[in-house]
């Protein structure tokens, strides 16, 4: 039959490796690949061996991270205390051979994550997102217009040392780039241990520079920049069990499974307090085969941690009036709750926090008139969303920045819509994890 | 939606998004270009998805649209038509079975007949992804289905 013939052929025909890569790189998760080839490096400025010195002031960190904190869309902002108490401070700078200076101003490094905080003074005038993309426009927010503009960030300990990173930045001004990147070890690096920050061109750069353009494997891009660092991290706390590990740091705990380990979804219990944990997770942090679910809240204390396991009932819409604020559904274990919604002219920023058991995020919410009629979905003008989570408590923040909005649009919200799910815990299938 | 979201709707739809657009353009740079696209859309749109259906038949739509904007896009890049092609860039569509034939059909109808046949989805359902009336999608399902007939010489199956 021509459908299975032309199902077998089509089968044969699928992003392989480097696309996705690609992909997943312009959606904002950026991995950090390996350097196989020796490396060409472009420095102007000899790399610089540095212990690092750890210190808690505050003062000391200016620039980059000033800027970061004072945006409502800052991914740690929920963290910003911890950062400025346990970061150390790097401060510095290299000149590539383009003319590029980039600052690594402070780092905090744990035994799950280095996270770096950088600024980046570009020499010539870097390329906005509308500027290569033309699907979004040249009022779009900054953390748009820069969304492929940030460095590729790689760390080597004695060879590659694999691990993804994702992060943040900033289009503050046509040759100033702020951001944060957040890196995933693969392993924990032992204090006084060597190792160097390699630092590759944009994805923006890649695209439109003719001598990278012809690079086919992201293995081949040349470092730009590269600093050699002593690490000093935080101390860490690692739990072997068999479904994985388990880290916990000042910074944070983080549980590394491998992929199908858990079974579906799952949420988390403090077995000795009974309460509910609220996580994130992500793929492929450190390795294609691991998930690794980053536990929200003070897990300091964390002793006895339960994994359980859920089963899903329906999902329905469900719309509320912003008078009925906070709403959630009626599932009776938890979910999480739309807390508040703040309008403004330009952005709309809408507030969720976890109730209860919550196996997965907060849902996306839209808004719907007084008539129920749903707003911005089919609209002609810009309406960028953004979603970020705070750590601290799991509550996660939605940004809407909003373009030209017809006069009186605004005004039409009268309640928001969003998607409630309904699931139980099986909790005869739950595993007990002692933390000793 | 939350980037986790995000990132696990790609890995499980990039490959439906790339054959739709692989399927309407004939190119994999473009096809990827598209695809790009479609999951940039779905990170700056963050729609809400009542169920999985909703996402995937999204994604559908939101291909097709992203197939047209490819072809309106002043700076897209040259392609080849297929009888230009290279012997290395013909075996890489498919080399002469079904696929390429498919590839050579009229543009209009190549988002219909991969949908039908790739896909399995009802004429109601292309109808939807493609934003036109039943009655457009079964004239074009049935014209295409004649002209492969006619292309491969064979037996057709509806």
């Amino acid at each position: 039959m021509l459908e299975d013939t032309y199902k077998r052929e089509m089968d044969d025909l699928y992003p392989d490796g480097k696309q996705m890569e690609r992909l997943l790189a312009v959606m904002g998760e950026k991995r950090c690949v390996g350097f196989s080839k020796p490396l060409r490096t472009a420095l102007v400025a000899a790399a610089v061996c540095v212990v690092l010195v750890t210190t808690a002031a505050a003062a000391y960190l200016m620039g980059a991270f000033d800027f970061l904190k004072a945006r409502e869309e800052y991914q740690f902002l929920g963290q910003t205390e911890r950062y400025e108490r346990y970061s150390k401070i790097v401060n510095l700078s290299q000149t590539a051979a383009n003319g590029d200076v980039l600052t690594i101003e402070s780092m905090a490094l744990d035994g799950n994550f280095c996270t770096l905080i950088y600024k980046l003074e570009s020499k010539e005038p870097m390329a906005a997102w509308s500027d290569i993309n033309q699907s979004i426009s040249e009022d779009a927010p900054d953390i748009w217009q820069a969304m492929i503009l940030n460095p590729s960030f790689h760390i080597a300990v004695d060879g590659d040392l694999p691990g993804w990173n994702g992060g943040q930045q900033f289009l503050a001004d046509a040759r100033t780039l702020y951001g944060m990147t957040r890196i995933a070890l693969e392993r924990p690096m032992d204090k006084g241990e060597h190792f160097t920050i390699h630092v590759g061109p944009s994805l923006s750069e890649l695209q439109t520079d003719p001598d990278l353009k012809e690079i086919e494997s992201l293995d081949d891009v040349p470092d730009k920049w590269a600093f050699d660092l002593v690490a000093d991290p935080l101390e860490t706390e690692m739990f072997q069990m068999e479904e994985g590990t388990l880290t916990r740091s000042p910074m944070g705990t983080v549980l590394k499974t491998r992929e199908g380990m858990l079974g579906g979804d799952v949420v988390l219990r403090d077995a000795d307090t009974g309460a509910y944990i609220p996580y994130g997770y992500a793929f492929n942090m450190v390795g294609p085969e691991y998930i690794l679910y980053e536990l929200y809240g003070d897990t300091s204390e964390l002793k006895n941690l339960e994994i359980i396991p859920i089963e899903w009932g329906e999902s329905y819409p469900k719309i509320a009036t912003l008078d009925e604020l906070p709403t959630r559904g009626n599932n009776a274990v938890g979910d999480y709750e739309v807390s508040a919604v703040e309008i403004g002219a330009e952005q709309i920023v809408v507030r969720q926090r976890p109730v209860g058991a919550t196996p997965r995020g907060a849902s996306m919410v839209e808004f719907v008139d007084a008539d129920g009629n749903i707003l911005f979905r089919e609209d002609s003008f810009d309406c960028y969303v953004s979603t970020f989570t705070d750590w601290t408590d799991g509550s996660v923040v939605i940004t809407y920045s909003l373009g030209d909005t017809p006069e009186g649009y605004i005004e039409r919200i009268a309640g928001v819509r969003y998607t409630a799910h309904s699931y139980t815990l099986q909790e005869e299938q739950a595993i007990n994890i002692t933390l000793k | 939606m939350e980037n986790s979201e995000a990132e696990r709707a790609a890995r499980a739809y990039a490959p439906m998004v790339y054959r739709l657009a692989y399927a309407r353009t004939g190119n994999r740079a473009d096809a990827e270009d598209v695809m790009q696209e479609v999951f940039l859309r779905l990170v700056r749109k963050a729609p809400v998805f009542e169920s999985e259906e909703h996402c995937r038949n999204w994604l559908l739509r939101v291909t097709v649209n992203c197939v047209g904007d490819v072809f309106r896009a002043p700076w897209r890049r040259h392609d080849l038509p297929l009888e230009d092609m290279t012997e290395e860039q013909v075996r890489e569509t498919g080399e002469g079975g079904v696929l390429d034939a498919v590839l050579a059909l009229p543009a209009q109808y190549r988002i219909p007949i991969h949908l039908h046949y790739y896909e399995e989805l009802s004429v109601a359902e292309i109808a939807c992804a493609m934003g036109k009336s039943e009655g457009v999608v079964k004239t074009r399902l049935f014209r295409a289905r004649a002209m492969l007939k006619k292309e491969l010489g064979g037996e057709e199956h509806a």
